[in-house]
């Protein structure tokens, strides 16, 4: 096996090794760290690369595994995080000039997960400035590049966790997404972007963009990774008050099960002002999954327009109350894009927010009606892929928007009411840009969703594929 | 750029000004054509009806939190 070929194995695969002692960790650790020096320069994905550390915690693992004590699939595999997941004694910028050297004594709850699991936290990866956007071109440490096209966004705001699981830069990431930010950057650069149920992965040390939107994440190359990963970093945090209490299953069982006879709810308002090419691949992917066994039924979502709506005004309130202080003292030190958002939530009113919050209640109640009579809900991640960095507006089927409206128009309801939604790659554009398929399910059904997201995965033969990145 | 059908410019600075935030001239004429996109959206959520009473607001999925 060369070392291309090593970057690119699944954790499933890679874990294998470690086990059987063919690999080390050590030199799995250098094969990333190579990647990141030699690859990184054109992608800008990573904003703190933890060579040193990662290298002692790889000599740790080799030595444990040696000594017989392997802890389990993530043992001695690096693993990246957004750069707003606290890590003790290395900095943590938010992709922000305000937060450039802030340096936490203490690691988020989800880090401390994956260290017990015996990952390897190898580096901090660049996002959109503060996690407030779609694209990960405004960040005080430079735009991030879509590993299958440089001229191309990667998506955001997790566009660096995105960036480097695509280019085999490490083997997973961790994400955020308050309005799409695992899935978007998902969508665009290739892998599988898992958001689960809000309150399913602890929040405690991971910087808020809104309290009731935002959620963690796994983004991999596989869906099985994904699952994975929710293994060891799901389950209840007394330092989290949101966290939820339900057990957590084994999310990797039942994973082979198939779609037969699952019920596919479509509705027309994810197929809305869609990219033509986009549009056809997904109905592809669908029907791939109908050939499998599943049976697919139309669905209308209640108040879909006023759902989204109701999100804006959730996030652009809450954002401004993160932000408060850091927008008085210093709002200079702001992106301009992230300033003038930040900016709107002033303007919101308590009439507003709390419409926004029974609206909320009133969906929960109707999806929850929804979801007794179809397994999963599936749709575009994305209506377009990705697009050039400059583009100030995009236009579908006639409508021209920003495109940060565009890119999240189909997974902010799922941010609303806190439910499993994953991307999974399904096929490319004729520009060779990846395309994702989203599949949704009711809260803590993540297990639903990623065995719908494994069939997908093997229908369209999209594991073998990766960016010719070197 | 003109007031708006639902801010106008000396609204929107004095709705800053009770939130603790000065906002110049520059800076209403940068926040002013971000508003003037979302109003159609807005103007629906404004007059959307959720009910007298209920349904009450709610933040979580159900379930037993920590």
């Amino acid at each position: 096996m060369n070392k291309t070929e090593l970057a690119f194995l699944s954790i499933d695969e890679l874990s294998h090794l470690t086990e059987s002692r063919q690999i080390s960790p050590v030199e799995i650790v250098e094969t990333s760290l190579e990647r990141f020096a030699r690859l990184d320069g054109m992608l800008n994905s990573a904003i703190t690369v933890m060579a040193d550390e990662a290298r002692q915690a790889a000599r740790d693992a080799e030595r444990e595994i040696a000594a017989g004590r392997w802890r389990g699939r993530l043992h001695g595999i690096p693993i990246g995080l957004k750069d707003l997941i606290w890590t003790r004694g290395v900095r943590t910028t938010c992709a922000s000039k305000i937060m450039a050297d802030f340096v936490p004594d203490t690691d988020a709850t989800c880090v401390t997960r994956l260290r017990a699991a015996g990952a390897i936290p190898i580096a901090k990866l660049n996002l959109h400035e503060w996690a407030y956007g779609a694209t990960s071109t405004s960040s005080h440490f430079g735009r991030v590049c879509n590993p299958w096209n440089p001229a191309y966004i990667a998506g955001g705001s997790s566009g660096g966790s995105a960036a480097a699981v695509a280019a085999g830069l490490c083997y997973a990431a961790l994400g955020t997404d308050t309005g799409g930010s695992i899935r978007v950057p998902a969508s665009l650069c290739g892998v599988v972007g898992l958001k689960p149920t809000y309150g399913r992965i602890s929040r405690r040390g991971v910087a808020p963009l809104s309290w009731s939107l935002d959620h963690v994440g796994p983004m991999t190359r596989t869906v099985k990774d994904a699952a994975i990963l929710l293994n060891v970093l799901a389950g209840p945090d007394p330092a989290d008050p949101t966290c939820a209490q339900t057990p957590v299953p084994d999310y990797t069982a039942g994973i082979d099960e198939g779609v037969k006879d699952l019920r596919i709810g479509i509705s027309a308002d994810l197929f809305t002002r869609m990219d033509g090419e986009v549009e056809t691949v997904t109905r592809k992917a669908i029907a791939a999954l109908e050939a499998m066994g599943a049976q697919t039924e139309s669905v209308t979502i209640p108040l879909w327009d006023e759902a989204l709506t109701a999100a804006i005004v959730l996030l652009n309130a809450e954002a401004v109350a993160v932000h408060e202080t850091h927008l008085k003292n210093r709002p200079e030190d702001y992106g301009p894009d992230v300033r003038i958002r930040l900016e709107q939530g002033l303007f919101v009113t308590a009439l507003e927010y709390v419409k926004a919050q029974r609206l909320r209640s009133l969906l929960a109640k109707d999806m929850t009606r929804l979801f007794e009579k179809i397994d999963v809900l599936v749709g575009p991640a994305t209506p377009v892929a990705a697009l050039s960095p400059d583009r100030e507006t995009v236009t579908l089927c006639g409508h021209t928007e920003d495109p940060r409206a565009a890119l999240t128009r189909t997974t902010r309801f799922h941010n609303l009411l806190g439910l499993p939604s994953i991307s999974v790659p399904c096929g490319v554009t004729v520009n060779g840009l990846p395309i994702g398929l989203q599949i949704a399910a009711a809260s803590f059904y993540e297990a639903t969703v990623l065995r719908v997201a494994h069939v997908c995965e093997q229908t369209s033969g999209w594991v073998s594929k990766h960016p010719s990145v070197g | 750029m003109p007031d708006t059908p639902f801010f106008s410019r000396a609204f929107l600075q004095e709705m800053a000004r009770y939130n603790g935030f000065f906002l110049d001239d520059t800076r209403l004429d940068a926040l002013m054509p971000v508003f003037e996109r979302s109003y159609p959206g807005r103007a629906r959520f404004r007059v959307f009806d959720p009910g007298d009473t209920e349904p009450a607001p709610v933040f979580f999925p159900e379930d037993d939190r920590a």
